[in-house]
């Protein structure tokens, strides 16, 4: 094994897998026992003894199972991160940040610069990735490891190419369960919430997108991964547009300090909410037909050519929606996609090229997906699974180009639930924030691209 | 039954024996032998995976009590990576750790976890029926 592959990093291997690892690797027990307790040095999970009993008197951890056993058998393998880099990467982007923007950008660029812990909250499509360039450029220059986080695969694959193109001349490596691709050293990592267990004070610099999602948000080992995937005296900075109570109590503790941008890139204002109450919906799907709302709808996007998303709550709905959809309005071409799609990845990219004009699919693609110009339907928006940063997300989809700045987000539902209402009205008081900054600086003309 | 084998020896997760655990108890018990024993694991198997996936099924998984031992230490490719025809000619794998007393004139019932081309099996039945058993019962979870 190089021993680049443990620099950063905690591998779990057994006795055998470790024989020819280089002199300098570190070993560390995989599970500490402390009497009656037990504790995944991975993943920072308290066991119970029962569950986690091997025969012999040995353990191992259930909790990150997916990463690989970790257990009294295997030995976590480390190398202290020695930011080993040849040439350091320089910023290739051409675009320009609105001067609020630039405001945020230099936030978070001081952050970086001062090891802080940081919160940027911007609107959906406020071009938050861009915001990071300037604070990443800074990074990359100075010899810190950086990596992004998000708690979502699409995520990831999506700032990919972004970050690539930005930073030409960086090897970037992008890290996620799906993937077929050996681990690289690189100075900058894209990666899912979940690698991070397989960090040990690695980052100087540790980017998480998306902190609301699921699951990242309910799952407190992916919590303990992003504390010990970042050095100690590393910098932090939490994205979202739809931070969680838990986060914004930090920012009154004065633990993580704030940025804002109520307005989106091309400045104009977030689309706001359509509610129909149609309480039958799902039965008329059940019996091969579209309500005739959405079929009038969906037919003129059929002669329009307009594209669209189509969010369902449930996985077993896709096919029946998309059934009733085929029979309804038989010119329009679109795919269904759900998390565990072994397709789904290629369905997303079909999206992305226009092959086809419309997805049905759950909440996987509620957000870090940008679809230029596309609208936005959610049949049943008033299921519980929709939560209402799952819904202002959603609605976040449209109206992602300068081209095409507003466009239809439209929800039906049985009842229109406190979700709904409370989704329209974050999305009507971030609006407000951002007429008030429109007023504040009358429109700035810029050339960045999103 | 794919997923869940990939589950409890690929990822190694012991908690999910309990899942068939009832089922193969009682019909090992049904089955009304005089001796149970199950297909063996290597040395290397028990320390990369800590256990015997059968065994686990049949114990409460502390006491592991194996008649049959692997006679070799490290295995080359695992069965279930072999074609039809390398699993064929697979020569007798197992060796006896335990009296022969023991298994004259008895009932045996050996437990595995996936019949596949039964090459396995009848290693394991050849060697316990040459050394006295009266007859071996075959009982795997999967085929």
């Amino acid at each position: 094994m190089e021993k680049s592959a443990l620099y950063g990093r905690q591998l779990c291997l057994t006795p055998d897998e470790a024989r020819d690892l280089p002199a300098e690797a570190q070993k560390m027990v995989g599970i500490q026992r402390n009497g009656q307790t037990l504790r995944c040095n991975r993943c920072g999970s308290n066991l119970t003894a029962t569950m986690a009993q091997l025969p012999n008197q040995q353990y191992y951890c259930y909790q990150c199972l997916n990463l690989g056993r970790v257990s009294t058998l295997t030995s976590l393998y480390h190398i202290p991160e020695p930011n080993e880099f040849l040439n350091y990467p320089t910023c290739s982007w051409q675009g320009k940040l609105t001067s609020q923007q630039a405001e945020c950008a230099e936030r978070v660029r001081t952050n970086f610069e001062q090891r802080g812990r940081h919160l940027l909250w911007a609107v959906t499509g406020a071009g938050k990735t861009e915001m990071l360039f300037p604070g990443l450029a800074w990074a990359l220059s100075q010899g810190l490891r950086c990596a992004l986080a998000s708690p979502r695969v699409d995520v990831c694959l999506e700032l990919a190419p972004r970050l690539q193109a930005a930073f030409q001349d960086a090897e970037i490596a992008l890290l996620h369960g799906r993937s077929d691709e050996p681990y690289r050293y690189c100075q900058l990592t894209i990666c899912t919430t979940h690698q991070l267990l397989r960090f040990r004070s690695a980052f100087d610099v540790l980017i998480i997108d998306e902190v609301d999602a699921f699951p990242f948000a309910t799952n407190p080992r992916l919590h303990y991964a992003v504390n010990q995937a970042v050095k100690p005296n590393g910098a932090l900075l939490y994205m979202t547009a739809t931070p969680s109570r838990e986060l914004l109590r930090q920012v009154r503790r004065r633990q993580l300090s704030i940025s804002y941008l109520p307005l989106r890139f091309h400045q104009h204002l977030l689309p706001t909410i359509k509610v129909s109450l149609q309480p039958h919906w799902w039965r008329t799907i059940t019996r091969g037909q579209l309500p005739p709302c959405l079929r009038r709808k969906l037919t003129a996007y059929a002669k329009s050519h307009q594209r669209f998303l189509l969010f369902v709550p449930r996985v077993a709905q896709l096919a029946q929606v998309k059934a009733a959809i085929e029979r309804a309005v038989p010119t329009l071409n679109g795919l269904t996609v759900h998390s565990t799609d072994p397709e789904r990845l290629e369905k997303v990219q079909r999206m992305r090229d226009h092959q086809v004009q419309f997805l049905v699919t759950t909440t996987i693609l509620e957000r870090g997906v940008t679809l230029p110009g596309i609208d936005v339907i959610v049949l049943g928006a008033d299921d519980s699974i929709f939560s209402t940063a799952a819904l202002v997300q959603i609605a976040g989809r449209v109206g992602r180009s300068r081209d095409r700045p507003d466009g239809l987000v439209w929800f039906l539902c049985a009842s229109y639930a406190r979700t709904i209402k409370n989704a329209r009205r974050q999305i009507k008081l971030v609006n407000q924030k951002g007429r008030r900054l429109q007023r504040a600086m009358p429109i700035v003309s810029s050339e960045h691209s999103s | 039954m794919h997923n869940y084998f990939q589950q409890y020896k690929f990822r190694g997760d012991y908690r999910v024996r309990a899942v068939f655990s009832t089922l193969m108890q009682t019909t090992v018990n049904q089955l009304a032998g005089d001796v149970v024993l199950t297909i063996p694991v290597t040395a290397s198997t028990m320390v990369t995976r800590g256990f015997n996936q059968v065994t686990g099924w049949l114990t409460d998984g502390l006491n592991q009590v194996d008649g049959l031992a692997t006679l070799v230490q490290e295995k080359g490719v695992a069965q279930s990576q072999k074609a039809r025809q390398d699993r064929m000619a697979t020569p007798q794998p197992f060796k006896l750790v335990m009296g022969t007393e023991r298994l004259r004139q008895q009932r045996v019932i050996l437990v595995d976890d996936i019949y596949t081309t039964g090459r396995t099996m009848r290693h394991a039945a050849d060697l316990i029926i040459e050394n006295g058993a009266k007859s071996v019962t075959g009982l795997t979870l999967a085929r």
